[in-house]
């Protein structure tokens, strides 16, 4: 049901239930779409008695419920997409992360699964993105102070000799650290 | 149960999903999130179930009596009580090793060595948390600023709720009672403050607050007097940043999985290393233990309404007792009797200052204006100076290792090992973020609620993702959890 046809119903009630009223049922909110055109006959106005089941709430009420209702679904469709993109891209830090569930089959299964998981992720590269990041983050952590000098040197057409400071500055950041740890 | 873990993130995800099925049915939506928070927190030792419960009950029992009882002196008496009880808790659990150990050293320089009564007594953790939520609730009944609930589970909920339960923010009853009594609503700005706020905090607490403790606090303040006096330098830095990202960023996941599920706290940290005085500091730093120190210490020893000595008095006592709530550890003490002296030093000079320069009222002309900002950025620098010499003792693990730390600033010739680019950027970092403008969250937040489900959907997921990528293996402990 849309908030418009919330608001009709709520103004074809104004009369009898004062401005300040809307007309509501408890499933209203939950029917998006369904069930409107039926809402108008359910009513009953004989001395200002309604039809078993509806109720009277604010409008501000009615309002607030509707977004609320529509928000926690956004947020149920967001959170769901945020996991799958998690389950596609960090399946290897999924893998790792389950190894620490309590023992028991429950935990075994569990285990099992995000390992094969994590291996097809693997074969398809897309935990590439995740280990390119890693590499560079590491890289940075290794770096040392002429690093960072010829690293600036080389974006800013400053370069010093890579002979002095033994660093080949055409290497990105990410592979002079990797280079020099392995 | 971690915040940053697998464990939660399926657990939020349960949660969220049943307690707003639940939003019609009050009372089965609070024994809902009673049940969920007793979860959480029987995932760390479910022996303290029955103390967080006996502690709830205790309260609710007293805010109930005070409800109830008419004559004054009987209130007083049952606050009093259970207040007593509350502490006899948080002493019996946190400071009855330390009271021991104390004494015991005390007989033996006396020459009175006895065999006292040691106990291998295992910390809860939060219980100095839930004890101070819980003397709050029975104040503001006992006050007037909260009425006496009838509702056993809201006294519960309040005293549990998962989000706050093991490291804050303190929530005052007054503030957080009032929203079990309406039907919850999530709107766009919660969503929207509830996401920058969850990813913010991973990013304070996963990303900077793990790498300063692993490649630099920790090594650094394991043995001090092998470090240079650079090293040293940075690694009470670090730790500054560190203690920071880590309390603030608990705090900022906490606030925002509250509102994700339909509740409000307030702020808990604003920007404290911008402050351009130990007071404004303590304005902006753990904002909820400051306000509660105030309201439920500070103004009941009088404030600084009795005179000067008694003002000074009460700032330290505040302070110093703020210091022994941290952890029952004479370091903590020397970090509260620091801050203590140097609030009541500070409001002295202050009014001294003060004296010879009253305001005036007219426009101030450039030099002036300029004097004003070079003192605003002395203030800036001295404060933090000063937080940082602070953080020394609250970090050390004994008030010898605390002294090498100081001594050590006199050796500048060993040569630094760990002043390195990636952990000066950390710092530079975390630090530039403490002068951006305040509202920047806001500002971020109002952006993200208007997105559609898809891209609000993307920048979880990959915020998420990318902070994992750059974050280091494993999750350390929140540093407050010992507290």
């Amino acid at each position: 049901m849309t908030e418009e046809q919330i608001e009709e119903a709520a103004r074809a009630t104004e009369t009898d239930l004062g401005d300040e009223m809307v007309l509501e049922q408890d499933t209203i909110l939950e029917q998006d779409g369904a069930e409107v055109g039926a809402l108008p006959e359910h009513l009953e106005f004989e001395n200002a008695h309604l039809s078993e089941g509806w109720e009277s709430v604010p409008r501000s009420y009615a309002r607030l419920e509707s977004e609320t209702h529509r928000t926690t679904g956004r947020m149920w469709r967001a959170m769901s997409i945020a996991v799958l993109i998690l389950l596609f891209l960090n399946a290897d830090r999924l893998s790792r992360m389950v190894q620490s569930l309590p023992v028991g089959s429950w935990a075994d299964t569990t285990i099992v699964m995000s390992e094969a998981w994590d291996e097809e992720m693997h074969k398809h590269e897309l935990t590439d993105i995740s280990t390119t990041i890693r590499a560079n983050v590491e890289a940075f952590q290794d770096a040392n102070w002429d690093d960072v000098t010829s690293w600036i040197g080389s974006v800013f057409g400053t370069t010093p000799e890579p002979e002095t400071s033994g660093v080949n500055t055409d290497e990105p950041l990410a592979l002079r650290g990797s280079t020099r740890n392995s | 149960m971690l915040f940053p873990t697998f464990e939660f993130g399926l657990f939020f995800l349960i949660v969220f999903a049943v307690s707003w099925e639940l939003r019609r049915e009050l009372s089965l939506r609070k024994l809902f999130l009673v049940a969920a928070s007793y979860f959480f927190y029987g995932w760390w030792d479910w022996r303290f179930l029955a103390l967080l419960a006996l502690s709830s009950f205790i309260n609710f029992s007293a805010g109930w009596l005070v409800g109830r009882t008419q004559t004054p002196l009987s209130q007083k008496l049952t606050v009093g009580v259970a207040v007593t009880l509350n502490l006899c808790i948080l002493g019996f659990f946190k400071y009855y090793g330390f009271f021991l150990e104390s004494l015991d050293d005390a007989l033996t320089a006396l020459g009175l060595a006895r065999d006292l009564p040691f106990l291998h007594v295992i910390l809860p953790v939060g219980v100095s948390f839930f004890t101070f939520q819980g003397i709050s609730y029975v104040v503001d009944v006992y006050r007037g600023h909260v009425k006496a609930s009838h509702s056993i589970l809201n006294v519960f909920l309040y005293i549990s709720f998962f989000p706050q339960l093991v490291a804050g923010p303190i929530v005052r009853a007054a503030h957080f009672l009032p929203q079990l009594d309406e039907t919850p609503r999530l709107t766009r700005a919660m969503v929207g403050m509830g996401t920058v706020l969850i990813l913010t905090g991973l990013i304070k607490k996963m990303v900077i607050a793990n790498y300063l403790a692993t490649q630099l606090v920790d090594p650094i303040f394991f043995d001090p007097s092998v470090r240079g006096a650079g090293d040293l330098l940075i690694g009470v830095y670090g730790y500054a940043v560190q203690i920071y990202c880590d309390f603030s960023g608990y705090s900022d996941i906490a606030i925002g999985i509250a509102a994700l599920l339909g509740y409000r706290f307030t702020a808990n940290f604003n920007q404290p290393y911008r402050s351009a005085s130990l007071q404004d500091f303590w304005r902006r730093w753990h904002i909820s233990l400051s306000s509660w120190l105030r309201d439920y210490l500070y103004i009941p020893l009088g404030g600084s309404r009795k005179g000067s000595f008694a003002t000074y008095r009460n700032l330290f006592l505040t302070m110093f007792l703020g210091g022994l709530w941290h952890g029952a550890a004479w370091t903590f003490v020397v970090w509260g009797t620091l801050h203590g002296t140097m609030l009541g030093i500070e409001r002295y000079l202050t009014r001294r200052l003060n004296a010879f320069a009253p305001k005036d009222d007219g426009t101030p002309g450039i030099i002036k204006r300029l004097s004003g900002s070079t003192m605003h950025l002395v203030g800036i620098i001295w404060t933090f100076h000063f937080v940082c010499l602070a953080w020394i003792f609250f970090r050390a693990e004994s008030i010898g290792l605390a002294w090498d730390y100081l001594k050590g600033f006199g050796d500048w010739t060993t040569p630094n090992e760990l002043v390195t680019p990636f952990l000066v950027a950390l710092i530079a970092i975390a630090m530039l973020f403490q002068f951006t403008p305040s509202r920047l969250g806001r500002w971020l937040a109002e952006g993200i609620k208007e997105f559609p489900s898809p891209m609000l959907g993307a920048i979880l997921g990959l915020g998420i993702f990318f902070i994992w990528a750059i974050a280091p293996n494993g999750v350390a402990p929140f540093i407050y959890f010992q507290f």
